[in-house]
């Protein structure tokens, strides 16, 4: 006996296996597969057809995975969004650099270190760290979000 | 049948138009884009998801859920950004249209 629910179930279950793991979309889905199978049953269509039908025009797990995918990789303001971040790490650790590394080219000549070089070098070394974990950052949400549709 | 790139450059123009008349859901989109096309524009199921998501993203729509009947559906709004962009897309497909006009009535002359 078709169980409209249980079907439902596991086709959520194929879904997240193909890689579409985001609950709400999961939900979205859902709700667009359960109107088409309204819609069917409404025509005479019986429930396990109406189903099969509705989940065949949705498609398989893996393309609508591969479409959201590429939806994220073609949205212009993500990809603004991700030069601003690229350009500003790259500012900051090349500011950083540059601050700290005169004064170790002064050290290594045994020049004297006034106490406003050293201000520079522990100032060109705290942007240097921010760069750093800005960047850290960035790579880890790129990726939890390759984990994520 | 229309060919899949024109289905392709025309989703998000033909989304934003039918939001503009009120808000709507996924499902109810297509099936509307399928009537007023007389069956000839099919958008793939599934397709239509990410390109809603990426106009939220966009920030031309919004989108809200909702319960009915026990049922959750998700509805999107066109947003006043999205209206702007809709204007953009009208003069840019009436400017193809006029193109093609005026050189087709130069075939008959």
């Amino acid at each position: 006996m078709f169980d409209l629910d249980s079907s439902i179930e596991q086709w959520r279950r194929q879904m997240m296996a193909a890689g579409v793991k985001n609950p709400e979309l999961i939900d979205e889905l859902e709700s667009h597969l359960r109107d088409d199978v309204e819609h069917r049953m409404s025509e005479g269509a019986g429930a396990a057809q109406a189903f099969e039908e509705a989940a065949r025009r949705l498609g398989p797990g893996i393309d609508l995975h591969r479409e959201f995918q590429n939806a994220k990789l073609n949205d212009p303001n993500l990809m603004k969004q991700k030069l601003r971040y690229f350009l500003a790490i790259t500012a900051a650790l090349a500011i950083g650099v540059g601050l700290i590394l005169p004064e170790i080219a002064k050290w290594r000549a045994q020049e004297p270190l006034a106490a406003s070089n050293v201000t520079l070098c522990l100032v060109g070394m705290v942007i240097v760290a921010f760069g750093v974990a800005c960047a850290t950052r960035g790579l880890v949400t790129a990726l939890k979000n390759r984990h994520k549709a | 049948m229309i060919g899949k790139e024109l289905i392709a450059a025309s989703t998000e123009p033909l989304i934003l138009s039918l939001l503009a008349k009120g808000e709507s859901y996924g499902y109810a989109i297509i099936q509307e884009i399928k009537e007023r096309s007389g069956s000839k524009m099919e958008w793939t199921d599934g397709m239509l998801y990410p390109v809603l998501h990426r106009l939220e993203k966009k920030g031309l729509i919004t989108a809200r859920w909702s319960a009915e009947n026990g049922r959750k559906r998700k509805y999107y709004a066109i947003k006043k950004d999205g209206k702007t962009a809709l204007e953009e897309h009208q003069e840019h497909w009436n400017l193809v249209h006029s193109v093609m006009q005026s050189l087709r009535k130069e075939n008959y002359v």
